[in-house]
């Protein structure tokens, strides 16, 4: 009922937007509203919308409208066109004006009810529980970082409430960053994911590589490959991604009767070594000690995450991949995806590092490493890896382990 | 450096961040908040209202170009970079490159002197 109420008077404030842009963008807005209020909050979304009505109400009264057709009328135009008059009316204004008030006035009021943080506590708080999260290690007491109270330990084995819907839409998304690493936005106990296959949650719930998950789906029946899944799940308290993933499990094996087993055998893999014994290339810099949150400059790129490595593009057809304060475990989790074997690491590093690598994307079929047919934009991972960092990668053999499919079943009515 | 692309800079950090998010792929609005909300690591999160302002935007200049109209099976729209984002993603980041470095460097020398 309060979701349903929440949902009207967002609606309104959209209704209020000039009518091209809300004809144009009404309906994604509410769309959005309605996929966005677990992780953004009433309050956000609705001082957001408030902004977007007054920006887009200037802008029409500066520009003179936007509806104005520059072509000539058609035919077509007079029999069916709609009349705007772009000129804004006393009333208008004046109407505008005391809604955008009240509405900023009511926001305003529930932003900082139940706290006298100032005002920007969300944002900073949610930087630091990001950051809390990635840094955290297993056995290290779980500290709420706003209020430094100790916050009682719960088992999280299974979702409160969840429901799974097979999709046909086509549209895909997800509430948190599903990769193997620590990486994790909390959202407050809440999972909705749209649109995935059933392998995509395998391979979260498993923390597969992607080699793992693509020989376990060729047990897959026709099914489990085609269909697509919404999973919508939530339960109480602030459980972390390795919680999310155990109850996960749990999940799928009730809903799925999903059943599988590892199986570890001796098979082709990279060992990770320094290229120089006892040395690492001047990019792969140790963090300094006593410095867990980063707020010493390192003269690395400071909007990544302190304790995650992010990846982007780099512009002239080059991928970055940029880490601050993270272990070489952390590492190879995030280059199993650049080269074509497991990677094993035998670097015996065991501090926390800061680098940023530039490399040519892998190309599909094999990586940049194996079909080098036309000219590569840059250095391949591995040869940038090795200049940089001081890492090479070394082939052998090694026990790998794989994952067998028992069983799989369609998922039961909710 | 072609007129048009330089026109369009400097980009404001909510329009670089939605750009950045679509060069992830074919995305729908509530998918390229997700995408900015990762890539900023957790520290920026759109709202639609900004969202949609700077999509449309990004449209009339462009830069982005929506996917066909969403038909009976597909009920979001999506949105996709046009070669010409691109290129003025790729120059905005150069840009910012060099003023990185140049902060970079006049804080060292800063330092140095006290």
């Amino acid at each position: 009922m309060a979701n349903k109420a929440a949902r009207v008077l967002y609606e309104c404030i959209v209704k209020m937007h000039p009518a091209a842009f809300r004809d144009e963008f009404g309906s994604e807005m509410v769309l959005d509203f309605e996929e966005g209020t677990a992780r953004l909050g009433f309050a956000r979304l609705y001082t957001d919308a408030l902004i977007s009505l007054g920006r887009q109400w200037l802008r029409d009264a500066v520009s003179g409208g936007f509806d104005r057709v520059a072509e000539p009328p058609t035919l077509l135009d007079g029999a069916y066109g709609m009349i705007r008059d772009p000129r804004m009316t006393a009333v208008e204004w004046c109407r505008g004006l005391i809604a955008s008030t009240a509405m900023i006035g009511l926001c305003t009021y529930w932003l900082g009810a139940g706290s006298r943080l100032p005002r920007d506590t969300g944002l900073v708080y949610a930087a630091r529980r990001v950051a809390a999260a990635a840094q955290s290690r297993p056995g290290e007491s779980k500290r709420d970082p706003e209020t430094t109270l100790e916050r009682p330990h719960r088992h999280f084995d299974h979702f409160d409430v969840a429901s799974i819907r097979e999709n046909k839409t086509g549209t895909t998304h997800v509430s948190f960053p599903l990769g193997m690493d620590d990486y994790y936005v909390p959202t407050h106990g809440y999972m909705h994911t749209v649109g995935l296959p059933l392998g995509a949650y395998i391979q979260f719930a498993y923390k597969m590589t992607p080699r793992q998950i693509v020989a376990l789906q060729t047990k897959f029946p026709d099914w489990a490959l085609s269909a697509r899944y919404d999973i919508e799940a939530r339960v109480e308290g602030e459980p972390t991604k390795d919680d999310m993933r155990t109850m996960l499990r749990a999940l799928l094996a009730d809903r799925f009767k999903l059943q599988l087993h590892a199986v570890t055998a001796s098979d082709k893999v990279y060992d990770l070594v320094l290229a120089r014994p006892g040395k690492t290339g001047r990019g792969l810099q140790e963090h300094p000690a006593g410095d867990p949150d980063c707020k010493l400059d390192n003269a690395l790129d400071s909007s990544v995450p302190c304790g995650t490595i992010l990846q982007s593009a780099s512009g002239a057809g080059l991928m970055r991949m940029t880490g601050r304060n993270v272990s070489i475990t952390q590492f190879v989790l995030a280059s199993l995806t650049k080269v074509d074997r497991p990677i094993v690491d035998k670097t015996s590093l065991t501090g926390r590092y800061d680098f940023t690598l530039e490399f040519a994307p892998p190309r599909i079929g094999g990586g940049p490493d194996i079909n080098a047919s036309e000219p590569l934009p840059g250095m391949t991972f591995k040869d940038a890896m090795q200049e940089r960092m001081g890492l090479k990668l070394v082939p052998d053999s090694g026990p790998v382990t794989t994952y067998v499919l028992d069983h799989v079943e369609r998922p039961t009515e909710n | 450096m072609k007129p048009e692309i330089t026109e369009q800079l400097p980009l404001s950090p909510a329009t670089l961040h939605v750009l950045l998010a679509l060069t992830a792929g074919e995305l729908h609005g509530y998918a390229i908040m997700l995408e900015v909300t990762r890539q900023s690591g957790g520290q920026y999160r759109m709202g639609p209202g900004t969202l949609y302002d700077n999509l449309k935007k990004l449209l009339n200049n462009g830069l982005v170009e929506e996917l066909d109209a969403p038909d009976a099976g597909r009920t979001r729209r999506k949105y996709r970079l046009t070669d010409l984002g691109n290129a003025v993603l790729a120059a905005e980041v150069e840009r910012l490159s060099g003023v990185l470095l140049e902060a970079r460097r006049a804080l060292r020398l800063n330092e140095r002197r006290s």
